[in-house]
């Protein structure tokens, strides 16, 4: 049975290394796929988060248990990208994600696979276009399911900031996506039956 | 409600983001059919954005990615030299240029250090000998128990000319 955030941080204060291998091995996913949705680069990604781990193994012992340890990792790893963009060090090349390893979508029948992957390149594309911060909370509500208030917490905005980024990532995405639908009409941009 | 207005807040509408107003859009929809059509257009790119989760990564990308990190832990863990340590790891060369640029600055310290302290001890007065036995900084210039006196019978005060009047001469006829 696997252990909770708190105890496995208590066992790494200290000074347990297997612990904080299982914590790595817990989040490390999500590091990643936050990072490279927001910069859009795989090998910019998989260094962000592995900066994130040595900061967060340099300040575990410090880390107050009351607090939620997925949060404070997601605002490292929020502030080191938005430096990172900051700085316009990104390459503009968006990456499948073959290179990250996407062991659900190849479980997938090869026709959704490779819709999935269209569309994965297709998101990516659009979300470039949108400015950091409004990528940054759409990422974080809409595909990684955070609540509001987790939000707020990453971010460091009060919660009214957060709801008027959220509603102006989603007109802005909203528009893009169909602007590209319409400039590239031989491709398939519909969006009927997605989801819904 | 008016369908600009339904409109207007559809984006936090559907992502169940709207903390208000929920029962009246949710009926208005039923009833609006251009409303609807916004609202799905909304709808859409939502789910294709909830549909990219976070995948599930590969165990060998796991075992690669660790042994990274964990090589970088090392680095850090791997305590800092210490000032003499760092010194005599030094090339030879510079050992002797190091050692003569920490004396010149020690010196310079010393010197910053040291001439200001004994300028200001010259510069500060020296306390007096009354100052340290007695509270009051001058000996009094009236002593004390002819003071008490001429307190007691101010009549017996002796003034100075300056502060004499002089006597008045203008009614007096000799």
């Amino acid at each position: 049975m696997g252990l909770n955030d708190n105890e496995l941080i208590q066992r790494c204060q200290t000074g347990d290394m297997g612990a904080f291998r299982e914590l790595v091995q817990k989040y490390q996913s999500k590091i990643v796929w936050l990072a490279f949705q927001m910069l859009g680069n795989y090998e910019e990604a998989r260094d962000v988060s592995q900066e994130t781990f040595l900061r967060v193994y340099r300040a575990l012992a410090n880390f107050n248990l009351n607090n939620n340890f997925y949060t404070w990792v997601y605002r490292i790893v929020v502030n080191l990208c938005i430096d990172i963009l900051r700085k316009n060090k990104h390459n503009s090349k968006p990456l499948s994600l073959e290179e990250v390893g996407d062991v659900d979508a190849q479980d997938l029948p090869a026709e959704q696979y490779v819709e999935k992957k269209e569309l994965s390149a297709k998101v990516q594309q659009v979300l470039r276009q949108l400015p950091p911060l409004y990528r940054l909370i759409l990422v974080l509500r809409d595909m990684e399911g955070l609540s509001c208030k987790e939000i707020e917490q990453i971010v460091g905005c009060n919660h009214n900031t957060v709801r008027w980024r959220l509603f102006r990532a989603r007109q802005i995405f909203k528009e893009i996506w169909e602007k590209q639908a319409a400039e590239h009409p031989d491709e398939d941009w519909s969006i009927a039956d997605f989801g819904s | 409600m008016q369908c600009w207005v339904v409109q207007k807040i559809l984006p936090l509408y559907v992502g169940n983001d709207l903390p208000v107003f929920r029962k009246n859009i949710a009926v208005h929809l039923q009833k609006c059919a251009h409303c609807r059509l916004v609202y799905h257009q909304y709808q859409k790119p939502r789910n294709i954005l909830q549909s990219l989760k976070t995948p599930q990564l590969s165990p060998n990308f796991f075992e690669g990615y660790w042994d990274e990190l964990y090589r970088k832990i090392q680095v850090v863990q791997k305590p800092q030299p210490s000032f003499v340590e760092s010194f005599f790891s030094l090339r030879p060369l510079w050992r002797p240029a190091m050692a003569v640029f920490l004396l010149v600055v020690g010196l310079l310290l010393t010197q910053k250090l040291w001439i200001p302290r004994h300028a200001g001890q010259l510069l500060t007065p020296q306390p007096t000998a009354i100052a340290t036995t007695s509270p009051m900084p001058f000996q009094p210039i009236i002593p004390k128990k002819q003071l008490e006196v001429l307190l007691k019978y101010p009549e017996t005060m002796e003034y100075r000319l300056d502060q004499v009047e002089p006597l008045s001469t203008k009614n007096v006829s000799f």
